[in-house]
């Protein structure tokens, strides 16, 4: 019985834990500015108010937008040429193509900042710096060892019998991808999409370096550099946060179970 | 992890903010306070003091940081967790384990590979953590809660040294190295085994 109450009261701190910073945000994020200050921090807002929310709107809406732009094209090219690579580097073996995979998949892990300047360099020299295009480039191609090892998983349980029917009937390479792989790959979509929609969307590093006219930045930027004035006015950088957070928690509350499937096939590995 | 470090270092920064101590204590501070905890205040990440030779500044991070990525093997562990057999558990269970004993001495080592690709995992995010630092503290007073992603970031873009920030972060790429490239050859031979 004792050993109960232990493990009960173990699990509350432990909930209570993962709860209190959700708590504090949406308690600080709905109050007045006057009531933020330091003594009423942990307790419910007396009067809601929505001022935080709406200074926080009409800060960060440019730079909403501009994420929206961002993420949505770059998860999208990203998932195609993921899928492209994934039906070659798992149905068209050729020499080497398990230690190119594996290359592929290095680039998983390395850290963003080993490749940071020469990626800068590059985009200067093309002509792409300080732009959402060069932005999306960077994701699309950050993207590629994830999405590449989720489609090759997935299609390595397509029957190989499938493929070698369509060449024997006369359809090549892409054809065979267009008209066999293609349309049954949707759920490796779906997986590939919600994963790439969330880490691109959350993603820091590249946007503050490649982006640095204030104007083109996306959110999780912008977020940063809102606390960055004199006084902070945490009721509007709390807003500000639960703003940047809603399209993903959106989408994970929706479609949860598929972003789990992207998480555990990152760590699940090849 | 569907969240952003930059939302979680927001959200904790305003949670550990120190206020001015020792008259008016914000945050963990406060909520020390109205526990009766008040004598257990530290100035958190602010701080430059060290306790055992650890920067007392780096703890809001670390429980930020917990708090951001143990999702990561909660989910991992459960989906191992399903996929034990319900057999073995019965069969311990008539040969008389208690519930602690079935833990350690069955599910627990069945699953050592996922603790071990969770540690590798954590690790090598941990090694190049950037946005969750840069969002709650940056390189802190005197360079406390400095990780060799900010300094790579601030000797590169602020001090314009290219060519140490590459230094920097060549060294980082061989760490997370030292680390993944013996995962990944070993995930790819048990592959090539099946």
């Amino acid at each position: 019985m004792t050993k109960k109450i232990v493990i009960y009261i173990l699990l509350a701190v432990f909930a209570l834990f993962f709860l209190m910073p959700i708590y504090v945000l949406l308690a600080t994020s709905l109050k007045p500015l006057k009531e933020v200050g330091l003594e009423r921090m942990w307790f419910p807002p007396n009067n809601l108010s929505l001022d935080g929310f709406a200074k926080a709107f009409s800060r960060l809406a440019p730079n909403l937008r501009n994420s929206f732009l961002l993420v949505i094209p770059a998860t999208l090219l990203s998932a195609i040429v993921g899928s492209v690579n994934g039906y070659v580097l798992s149905k068209l073996k050729f020499r080497y193509s398990d230690l190119l995979f594996a290359l592929v998949l290095f680039g998983m892990f390395i850290p963003y900042q080993s490749v940071l300047f020469p990626l800068i360099r590059f985009l200067q020299d093309i002509g792409l710096y300080g732009s959402l295009w060069g932005l999306i480039l960077v994701h699309v191609v950050y993207g590629l060892p994830i999405t590449t090892l989720i489609f090759r998983n997935y299609y390595s349980e397509v029957p190989t019998e499938l493929i070698e029917a369509a060449s024997i009937d006369g359809a090549g390479i892409f054809k065979t991808y267009l008209k066999v792989l293609f349309p049954i790959s949707l759920p490796g979509f779906v997986v590939v999409v919600i994963w790439q929609f969330t880490n691109i969307w959350n993603e820091f590093l590249f946007a503050v370096t490649v982006t640095s006219d204030p104007t083109k930045q996306p959110i999780t930027v912008a977020l940063v550099n809102l606390a960055g004035s004199q006084v902070v006015e945490w009721n509007v950088q709390m807003a500000g946060a639960l703003l940047a957070a809603l399209p993903t928690l959106i989408v994970y509350i929706l479609l949860g179970k598929y972003f789990l499937r992207g998480l555990l096939a990152g760590s699940v590995k090849g | 992890m569907a969240l952003s470090f930059v939302v979680t270092g927001a959200v904790w920064r305003w949670i550990f903010a120190p206020g001015i101590l020792p008259n008016s204590p914000q945050g963990m501070n406060l909520l020390l306070n109205l526990v009766g905890l008040d004598f257990f205040q530290w100035k958190w990440f602010t701080s430059t003091e060290s306790f055992l030779n650890f920067n007392i500044a780096l703890i809001p991070v670390i429980i930020a940081a917990v708090w951001q990525m143990s999702g990561y093997t909660m989910a991992m562990y459960l989906a191992g967790l399903r996929g034990i057999s319900q057999d073995l558990v019965e069969a311990a269970e008539v040969d008389g384990a208690t519930g602690w004993q079935i833990f350690w001495k069955i599910k627990f080592p069945i699953l050592r590979p996922i603790t071990l690709s969770a540690m590798i995992i954590l690790g090598h995010i941990s090694l190049k953590i950037f946005d969750l630092v840069y969002a709650m503290t940056g390189s802190g007073p005197n360079n406390v809660t400095d990780v060799p992603a900010i300094y790579m970031f601030e000797t590169t873009f602020r001090a314009n040294k290219y060519a140490t920030g590459s230094a920097i972060a060549i060294i980082m790429l061989l760490m997370v190295a030292v680390v993944i490239i013996p995962y990944l050859a070993s995930a790819f031979r048990k592959e090539k085994r099946i």
